[in-house]
This record gives C-alpha cells, structure tokens and sequence, in this order.
C-alpha cells in the first residue's frame, strides 16, 4: 500500500497518542479497537468500513482484564491493521455487513497484528525492567533528575512505538489480507465475533447473580431480533 | 497513625503537579517495580523539597501496584504527609491502602464499567447508531472517571490525620459496581439472543456459525483462551468447508 508521507505522518501522530492513551496513562477508551479502527478507517478515507472492522476486533477482546501484570494482546494496533485493510466499499446499514465474508481476512490481520503488538510492549518494558536498576542508585543519591530522565524516556518510547508499529501494519496489513484472501480465507465472521462477544460480557457480568441479567437481555435480543 | 516531625505549614496541600503526573503512572512500568518508578515520579513535586531528599526517594523507590484510576487518591495523601514531615506514615499508608482500593477499582473500572460502556458501544452500532454508540461509550465512561480522578486527589489530599480511615470511605459503592456487572449481563444475554435469532432466521450454515461460536467460545472463556484463537479456528473451519462444498450448500457459514 502507497500512502503519501503526510498521510504516514498523521497516522504516525495518531499512533502515537494511541499507544500513550493504552499503555501509559489509565486510559481514556479511545485506544480501545472501536475508536481506533474508526480514526483509522476516517484518516484512510472509509471510515465506515474502518468502523466495522475495529468493532469486531473489540468484540474479540471487550472482556479482556489489564489487571496487575498482564500483557494482553496490543487491541488498538489490531483494530488499526484490520481497519487499513477492510474493503473500502463496506457500508454499515442495516445487518448484511455482518455476513460479509470479505471482513474475515482484515480480522484474521488485526489479530496477528494485536499479537506482534504485544511481543513490541513486552519488548519495551524489558528495556524499562533494565533501566529502572538505576532507581535504587538514584533514590540513595537523591538523583531526582535521574527518576525524571526515565519516565521522560519511557513516554518517549511509548510514543515512538505506537508511531512505528501503526506506521507498519497500515503499510503490511493490505498486501497480507490480500494474500489471504487469494488463498480462500472467507467467514461471516461479523456474526462470529459478536457471538464470541456476548460470552466475554456474560462471563464479565460475574457469579450466579449474572444468570437473571443474562436471561432477561437474551429474552429483549430475541424480542429485537425478532421484531 | 503517628507523627513525625513537622516540616510545612499544616494546612498545605499538595501540589497539582502531583495530580497530573499521575497521568502518566504507567509510562515507566516495569515488573520488578510495576508502577514504582512512575509513583516516585509523581511524588518528586514534594520529595524533591524534603530536608533529606535521598531518604524521602528511597521511601517511595520500591514496588508500587494500583489501579491507575485509584492512584490519585493514595498518591495526594502520601504527598500530604511526605509535606507534614510525616514519612514513616506516608510508608504505613502505602502499604495498607495501595493493595485494597486497587482491588476495588479493578472490578469497578475493568470488570463492570469498561465492558458495560463498550457493549453499549457495541450493541448501538450493530442496532444502526454506530456514533451515537461511540459517544454514549466514550461519555459514559469518561466522566464518571474523570470525576473519580480528580475527587480522590481532592479527598486524598483532605484525609487528615487518619488518612487509612478517610480513605477506606473512598472506595466505589459496591451497590454501583453490582448494577454495572446486571448491566454487562443483560448486554451480553442481549447478544446472545439477538445473535441466536438472527441466526436462526438465516441459512442453517449461518445457525451453524453461531452455535459454534457460542458454544466453543464458552469453552474456550473457562481455560482462559483467547476469543482471537476461537475466531482463528472457526475462520480456517469455515474457509476449508466452503473451498470443498459444492456451490450452494446450505450447511456452510
């Protein structure tokens, strides 16, 4: 995929304060595939398109729990890969999107890519691991400046590898989904990844209490469904 | 609590630039420390004043873990008592409170309010509202936390003298998080139905996506698989069985 470099810019930026917005800061949602995919898919010209395919990566991850030291799959680079690659014309009235075939390889791209996002923020906290040995040095010696240089360093990393890695997949995820699509890689998996979804949020919802939530939603969806 | 010697007025608070890098808690997390090094950062405002700088660091240089949203609470009450001269308290504090209101902002934020705002998302954009959905999510989950970090540091900074007793009074109220998580469960039974019948009123192969879906992505949700890999095998499932079947069979997705 060309893109003029003004265009890689922007999404360079974007990137960026994505990657600040989900791994440095207690976050704002907007990191989160939904918003991601939809800036994306708005800054490559088919925001709806953009729209449906950072919904389904959310749908994949909406239960995912980032408590203590989990390192979950990187979602919003996921949601960015799969909108950079969802068919342009794909428009979101009414439900036939959700049938569209076509939408499985973008989802099968931003999955790998949420993967490789993941070993790219293990990879940075490592280097963080290493240079955070010098706080016990600092903190003897009353270095403050040195506490300061290291979180300066760590948000300089952060949004260096938000650029980089949403640079990269915008650039990659095209010609891959291309790939997969030539060799046969085809599901209504708009359908799929909702199914998936809805056991994520009834598993969220908890205990034996979830049981009548869950009925009474199932009863209103039917009822939609159905109406 | 016990008090150490004074060294600021008793009605200073900290400054805000305790608040605002406690924005950025995480930048800096490691495993050793988790957020140790962005809680010393935080703190620096006020350790940085102190009469024995390296000893009011080395207090604060160790493991610090909470959930971001929580932590302007705890880290304004231990400025607060880094600036009374109270150091050994400001310790106590940490240790007692980090740990609990931690665990109560975890199931308020990352188990009910951030899975009930995307579903609601979610469920709006499949009904037809897709920005309307966004700006719902986004409202509702923005600002009740916006309002929780800016709160905490203003309670937290207020605790006074017993700062363990007025902070345990800051945790979110358990009836909230309970109404949240209903709310998470009748949007995912909502799925459930919505996506059953749907289903059932398409081809028996679409019924028959479906099904699997739900059936092993329950499964899979109990040994802690990742919905990505469920979606990766049903996808090669489905992508091999329409490659064989002839042209027109039903029973494929």
């Amino acid at each position: 995929m060309s893109l003029p470099a003004a265009d890689l810019a922007v999404l360079a930026l974007l990137g960026a304060a994505l990657a600040l917005d989900e791994s440095a800061t207690p976050s704002l949602l907007v990191s989160q595939p939904l918003f991601a995919g939809t800036l994306c898919g708005a800054l490559l010209g088919h925001l709806e398109a953009g729209m449906a395919a950072g919904a389904l990566v959310q749908a994949l991850w909406i239960g995912a729990l980032p408590v203590g030291g989990a390192v979950l799959p990187d979602a919003m680079l996921g949601g960015v890969a799969a909108a950079a690659c969802a068919p342009s014309d794909l428009h979101l009235a009414g439900t036939a999107w959700l049938e569209d075939a076509r939408l499985a390889p973008p989802l099968v791209v931003g999955i790998g890519a949420a993967w490789l996002g993941r070993l790219a923020l293990r990879a940075q906290r490592r280097l963080q691991a290493r240079l955070a040995r010098a706080v016990p040095a600092a903190a003897a010696s009353g270095d403050w400046r040195r506490i300061e240089r290291l979180q300066r360093i760590a948000v300089v990393m952060h949004l260096g590898r938000g650029a980089a890695c949403t640079v990269g997949v915008v650039l990659v995820a095209p010609p891959v989904a291309q790939a997969l699509a030539g060799a046969g890689v085809a599901a209504p998996v708009g359908r799929l990844a909702l199914a998936l979804a809805a056991v994520s949020l009834g598993r969220a919802a908890g205990g034996r209490r979830r049981w009548p939530a869950l009925a009474a939603g199932a009863l209103a969806g039917l009822g939609v469904a159905w109406l | 609590v016990s008090s150490e010697t004074a060294n600021a007025a008793p009605d200073a608070r900290p400054p805000r630039a305790v608040l605002l890098r406690a924005w950025m808690l995480d930048a800096a997390w490691d495993a050793e420390r988790m957020q140790g090094v962005g809680a010393l950062h935080a703190l620096l405002p006020v350790l940085r004043r102190a009469p024995d700088v390296s000893a009011a660091m080395r207090r604060h240089a160790g493991y610090f873990n909470i959930n971001a949203w929580m932590a302007p609470t705890i880290l304004a009450a231990l400025a607060w008592l880094e600036h009374q001269g109270r150091g050994a308290d400001a310790v106590r504090v940490r240790e007692r409170l980090a740990a609990p209101l931690s665990g109560a902002g975890d199931l308020f934020v990352w188990s009910a309010l951030r899975p009930a705002c995307l579903g609601l998302g979610l469920a709006l954009l499949v009904a037809g509202w897709p920005l309307w959905g966004m700006v719902a999510a986004l409202v509702a989950y923005d600002l009740p936390l916006l309002w929780l970090f800016g709160r905490g540091f203003a309670r937290g900074a207020a605790a006074g003298d017993d700062p363990i007793r007025a902070l345990r009074a800051l945790q979110p109220p358990a009836a909230g998080v309970r109404l949240l998580r209903q709310a998470v469960g009748l949007l995912g039974g909502g799925l459930v139905g919505w996506s059953a019948a749907s289903a059932a009123g398409s081809t028996p192969g679409g019924a028959l996506g479906v099904g699997l879906a739900l059936v092993l992505g329950y499964y899979a949700a109990r040994r802690q698989v990742s919905p990505g890999i469920v979606l990766l095998i049903l996808v090669a499932v489905i992508s091999f069985a329409r490659r064989i079947a002839p042209t027109g069979a039903v029973w494929v997705p």
